[in-house]
């Protein structure tokens, strides 16, 4: 059971009656939750790219957001400027917590699994985040990248720093699921849609065995196999 | 998971806008289209606010209200009474309230000189 402990997570809290309609608001899929269900959504900006990867699912009555980003301060005040008036407000307790990402693992039913001072969730039936309070003693982190790249590549998950960065929007690097095609407006929303409908621009993850590599664009690279962005589906 | 329901959060310092003396005007067809709707009792207001979302960020947000909790400046303008939130008044400052008398895309309309983009439908901005 792999442990990684990854420096571009973030855990926000988000209080106040306007909590929800105020992430929905600002992200690409919709917000329609059940028990237990972990949303994954995407904040872009009004030329789609991505400012953050927005992990969403409540615990004890608070909307806690898992954010995925590679600049936390610009993507707060983005975030911060758009309350306004409305009943939001926004804990960081970040440093409250370890973030640990599980990958390897039997995925549980449930998507958010949460004890004591120990919450687990799911992502997209993939990995498992483990968020628990630094008041705990660290769990051993095995930190091997070349290990976790392996199994990203074959599990055709696209990351941080490699396909995902703020340069591209989610139809760049794999991140259609994250798309809601039904969702009304929201920033960034018309250029996907536009994308979609012209079937223009739109770049689908792959993944090659290296010896097959010739002239293809290579955004992770395995010791194996590798993932790149192809036009072709 | 430590959510730091207790004091040891550390609460995201929430931005509070500049608050600006809203200054906006109403076109005529604007002010026959409230006319109808407000008919003879002045006592409602027409709120002018923004939300967040939307196709370029944020969204304008037009009710009659007869009064609501939401700290505003309150204007009187051709015998109308609006409401501006002031957590809003430096997006709505200088708008121009307007009127489109179309089947398709009509409606109120507002022409704002601090938007730098909008979208399509005119309900949204930056």
């Amino acid at each position: 059971m792999p442990r990684m402990a990854f420096d571009i997570f973030s855990v926000l809290v988000f209080n106040g009656a306007d909590s929800i309609k105020f992430i929905d608001g600002l992200s690409s899929n919709k917000m329609d939750f059940e028990n237990n269900v972990v949303i994954n959504t995407l904040v872009l900006n009004n030329k789609a790219k991505i400012l953050a990867q927005l992990h969403v699912f409540y615990l004890n009555n608070m909307l806690i957001a898992v954010a995925i980003t590679d600049d936390k301060v610009r993507f707060i005040d983005y975030i911060n400027n758009k309350i306004l008036g409305q009943d939001v407000s926004i804990s960081d307790v970040t440093q409250l917590n370890h973030i640990d990402l599980i990958y390897d693992v039997d995925i549980p039913e449930q998507q958010v699994i949460t004890n004591d001072k120990t919450t687990s969730v799911t992502i997209n039936d993939n990995y498992i985040l483990e968020i628990y309070s630094t008041t705990i003693e660290r769990k051993t982190i095995t930190n091997n990248l070349t290990a976790f790249t392996d199994w990203r590549i074959a599990n055709m998950i696209p990351w941080y720093g490699y396909e995902i960065s703020g340069k591209v929007n989610p139809y760049q690097c794999g991140l259609n699921n994250q798309v809601h095609e039904n969702k009304g407006c929201y920033t960034g929303q018309e250029i996907l849609t536009r994308m979609r409908t012209r079937g223009k621009a739109i770049l689908y993850l792959k993944k090659i065995p290296n010896s097959m590599i010739k002239d293809q664009k290579i955004s992770s690279n395995g010791s194996e196999m590798s993932l790149f962005l192809s036009r072709n589906q | 998971m430590d959510c730091g329901t207790c004091d040891s959060a550390s609460p995201v310092v929430i931005q509070a806008p500049e608050v600006v003396d809203v200054e906006l005007t109403i076109t005529d067809n604007a002010q026959k289209m409230l006319e109808q709707a407000f008919g003879e009792d002045r006592s409602m207001a027409l709120l002018v606010g923004v939300l967040s979302g939307g196709c370029s960020g944020y969204m304008y947000d037009l009710q009659i209200v007869d009064n609501t909790d939401i700290d505003c400046q309150e204007l009187a303008i051709s015998g109308f009474r609006i409401l501006v939130p002031n957590s809003s008044s430096h997006l709505l400052n200088g708008i121009e309230i307007d009127y489109e008398d179309r089947l398709m895309g009509g409606g109120f309309k507002i022409n704002n000189p601090n938007a730098q983009s909008s979208c399509g439908c005119g309900e949204s901005f930056s």
